[in-house]
């Protein structure tokens, strides 16, 4: 009988079990939890979170109210917070952003103004560009913001981790401070993009150049900026809290002194669903992600406000382009058309949540454009098939392979669960062309880097297939011109294609300002992307911050000539306009 | 002693030079320098800035020499400072220990006053119900992996309940309430395998000693059960039990990342992984050597427990 009653016991506990394993999958057992009142006092049994969906306005009626403290609840945390040396992805952004200014800013249709800037104006052929700083900015120290800050900034920035790559790539030769509020910043080349580099956190964020000069390991945990807020306390990987600067410069559009929020915590929460938890249990006040599968789940998650951004930022790949068979068009072409792209988004766990991608730009971008995407060779398994069969029988083939025999590829991902799975689809639609036989490889971040770069003299890196992410809100001269570059001269060309025609309009697109001229350069090169696809794209990358029902402001915020930011891209959020409903 | 202790520092001499040396040649050998990884991913990587960083960083030595520069700055107490922060790493081990060893030693502590009378109940009164509920929940907590019970803990008692912070750490000096707030959930989760493990320990020894001629002598002799059992059985059935401590402790000082992860908590297991993916040669060399250190010292004091413990170790030796 005792044998009996343990088995009972076993058989209870492993039921005991499962109901742990279900409570901590499920979402509430009450259906009143999902229900809220409307209007007209009926009870609905959808969540009441709202998704702000990327429109990006500015809400004039609201009154503002100073006071109150918020915590953020952000994916990452920087080991240190100097914008010239330690690397400012976008959830250490928005703390990096609440405590220095950056010269310029970007709007919400993709061009800049300034910000700490008054103006910016370039000479005929945009070699020299001349800066005109506010006046009467003052770094959290008391120091005085002038133009020599700006001068003795650039040694600083030279040698920099983050910041000597952007000197060189913005060819940046030297800063002069002619007088008190005037920079002049003088390039080897000619680019008209040059501003963007200042609204860029590792060249426009603004730091006391003496205070970082004297001990720069110490700055980088006590930043000094002219920022909104003012650095209180940091414990790195727990908290970081900063203070209402109260001598900030910048006011909203009423003349109220900015910021409005008293105090704000950031906190680095790694684990996606502990964020969420976080957020729903009001931990937090508010949160980032950049990951699909949580922006889904907060659209399920009652009472939060979602600030949904999809941007130019996209997944896919690269072939590399200087190794056989990827070498030859046809079978980039080929794998291109059999990469069933709303399989890959699912698979991503973007369904519903992130749009199919067919160029270097998202379609809110400016330079998006329809030509491109009716170019873009889009899933088509059989005519796929048809285009790799005429490299299998070709005599010569680059591979060295018989004619008919198949071709071998490694395809490479880092070893994130969703890119896993994004792969295995890949992997499956290839080998069931009975044309490939597809190596699955995956790598830490660094290493699948790395193993893109290549080293020297060459650069050409020992990868094939290659999970990338391509493009971004920056000037598209950022990732362009030095992704297209000749590979030899550019390590960062990552799939070594360089085609002539293509890098002469790119060279052409940073010698004007002028965006519809602009953006029909663009729109050639991104139909030369689709015609020899050294690149495939699956889909943009959807981004969200979300916040509890009482934060305002993460919404369109302006810049000082009133004009409107480009809001939240990357689950980026600036907190200078943010306040708390009472 | 001396010689137990005499041995155990060669031990550990041998040691923290095979895991530093190891930690820093195989870190070296992957593709790409650290450079490489300290520059955003499409900067330009141009021979003169790559040459000024090297100078920076000091490593344009060959690498041997950056070894036994490290080296022989380590003997002196400095580990180094991170390219990635500036941080030095001995900082963020003091900063980092305490969180660390509170969590370790707070789950030990949970899982100790939970297992130790569970086992002697189940050892007690064996096949009896109570020793089957005991089982039933040992194979609950066994089967439940400590991600698994964080998400549910922080489902019941964060988001359903609003009874605990979900993430976040107190330290001790700025508020024990908050401190105690922050611990629970993950020393909770941590806590539950190693009370199931502790408590199969602690019944399988005791069963044994208990048919020992010791303890039917003391019963023999009308001593009560509560004293035969606390004061003649538990400490020679501690042993087994001992040596798990031991080796858990060390795991656990070495990093419960899994727990630190989800609760997002600065210990040292976070960080250490991180300076793994970033890349980051001197954290995770300096991270290796201390918890290398943490585990043959931890070895060396639960060597020593046994001779405290039980008495026959002392003239065999251990």
């Amino acid at each position: 009988m005792k044998y009996k009653s343990h088995g009972i016991t076993k058989l209870l506990s492993l039921l005991f079990a499962f109901t742990l394993i279900a409570a901590a999958c499920g979402g509430s057992d009450d259906p009143d939890d999902n229900a809220t009142e409307t209007t007209e006092g009926t009870a609905e049994e959808t969540p009441d979170t709202t998704s702000a969906d990327t429109e990006i306005v500015v809400d004039e009626e609201s009154e503002r109210q100073y006071g109150g403290a918020i915590s953020v609840g952000l994916e990452a945390e920087a080991p240190g917070l100097r914008p010239w040396e330690d690397a400012f992805a976008s959830p250490v952004y928005n703390m990096a952003v609440t405590i220095y200014d950056k010269l310029m800013e970007q709007r919400v249709d993709g061009t800049y103004g300034g910000w700490l800037a008054e103006d910016i104006t370039p000479n005929e052929d945009f070699t020299v560009w001349t800066l005109t700083l506010r006046e009467g900015v003052e770094f959290h120290n008391g120091e005085k913001l002038t133009a020599n800050t700006l001068a003795e900034m650039f040694p600083i920035h030279q040698t920099g981790a983050q910041s000597s790559g952007q000197v060189t790539a913005a060819g940046l030769i030297s800063v002069e401070a002619t007088d008190d509020v005037t920079a002049v910043y003088t390039l080897e080349n000619t680019n008209s993009a040059f501003p963007a580099y200042l609204a860029r956190s590792a060249l426009g964020m603004v730091f006391d150049p003496v205070a970082a000069a004297a001990d720069t390991d110490a700055y980088a945990n006590a930043p000094i900026g002219t920022g909104p807020f003012m650095i209180e306390s940091r414990d790195v990987d727990n908290q970081t809290v900063v203070v209402r600067n109260p001598n900030y410069w910048k006011s909203d559009a009423d003349g109220n002194q900015l910021p409005y929020l008293d105090q704000i915590t950031f906190r680095p929460i790694p684990d996606e669903g502990t964020r969420l938890d976080s957020l729903t249990s009001g931990t937090v006040e508010v949160m980032q992600t950049l990951r699909q599968g949580t922006i889904r789940d907060a659209r399920n998650s009652d009472g939060l406000t979602l600030y949904e951004h999809q941007g130019n930022n996209t997944g896919g790949g690269m072939y590399n382009v200087a190794v056989p068979p990827f070498d030859d068009v046809r079978v980039r072409n080929a794998l291109t058309l059999m990469n069933n792209q709303e399989s890959v988004i699912a698979a991503l766990g973007g369904e519903g949540i992130s749009n199919g991608t067919t160029q270097w730009f998202g379609s809110d971008s400016p330079y998006w454009s329809q030509a491109a995407a009716d170019a873009w060779p889009t899933f088509d398994f059989d005519a796929g098939k048809a285009r790799l069969q005429e490299y299998l029988d070709d005599p010569e083939r680059s591979d060295g392979k018989a004619v008919g025999e198949k071709i071998d590829v490694d395809l490479s991902c880092p070893p994130d669960p969703t890119l896993i799975a994004a792969m295995q689809v890949i992997e499956q639609v290839w080998t069931a062309s009975e044309q490939v036989n597809v190596t699955l490889s995956q790598f830490d971040q660094a290493t699948h880097i790395n193993t893109a770069l290549g080293s020297p003299p060459d650069f050409t890196g020992e990868h094939q297939a290659h999970c990338w992410r391509w493009s971004s809100e920056d000037d598209p001269s950022f990732s362009l011109n030095t992704g297209f570059a000749p590979p030899n001269l550019s390590p960062v060309n990552f799939s070594n294609y360089f085609n002539e025609e293509m890098f002469g309009l790119l060279t052409q697109a940073v010698a004007t300002t002028d965006v519809a001229e602009r953006k029909a350069l663009y729109e050639q090169v991104n139909l030369i992307i689709a015609r020899d696809t050294p690149i495939w794209y699956s889909g943009g990358t959807a981004t969200m911050i979300a916040t509890q029902p009482e934060v305002q402001g993460i919404n369109g915020w302006t810049l000082p000539d009133g004009t409107v930011g480009i809001g939240f891209p990357s689950a980026e959020g600036r907190y200078v306009e943010v306040w708390l409903e009472s | 002693m001396a010689k137990l202790i005499l041995s155990r520092l060669v031990r550990l001499i041998l040691t923290l030079l095979a895991v530093s040396a190891l930690t820093f040649f195989l870190l070296k050998q992957l593709p790409g320098s650290e450079i490489d990884a300290l520059l955003p991913p499409n900067a330009p990587r141009d021979p003169e800035t790559i040459a000024l960083l090297e100078e920076r960083f000091n490593l344009n030595d060959p690498l041997p020499v950056q070894y036994f520069k490290w080296l022989g700055n380590a003997v002196q107490g400095d580990l180094g400072t991170s390219a990635f922060g500036g941080l030095s790493v001995s900082g963020q081990i003091k900063d980092r220990l305490p969180i660390t060893a509170e969590l370790a030693f707070v789950s030990v502590f949970f899982a100790l006053i939970i297992a130790v009378p569970l086992g002697i109940i189940g050892a007690y009164r064996p096949k009896s119900k109570t020793d089957s509920i005991i089982s039933g929940i040992n194979q609950v907590f066994i089967s439940s992996p400590n991600y698994l019970v964080a998400a549910v803990l922080l489902y019941v008692l964060s988001v359903r309940y609003g009874l605990l912070p979900t993430v976040g750490w107190t330290r001790l000096g700025d508020s024990i309430t908050g401190n105690l707030k922050s611990v629970i959930m993950p020393a909770l989760s941590l806590a539950l395998l190693e009370i199931a493990i502790y408590t199969r320990l602690i019944k399988t020894d005791m069963s044994a000693t208990l048919q020992e001629d010791f303890i039917l002598s003391a019963r023999a002799k009308g001593l009560p059960n509560r004293y035969v059992l606390f004061r003649h059985a538990l400490r020679p059935s501690s042993l087994s039990l001992i040596t798990v401590l031991g080796l858990n402790l060390g795991a656990l000082l070495g990093g419960t990342v899994v727990i630190e992860f989800i609760f997002g908590l600065p210990g040292i297991g976070g960080k250490l992984l991180q300076s793994v993916f970033s890349r980051d040669v001197v954290m995770v060399q300096g991270l290796a050597v201390f918890i290398s250190m943490s585990y043959v010292v931890i070895n060396t004091l639960i060597d020593i427990a046994y001779l405290v413990v039980d008495p026959r170790t002392r003239s065999r030796g251990v």
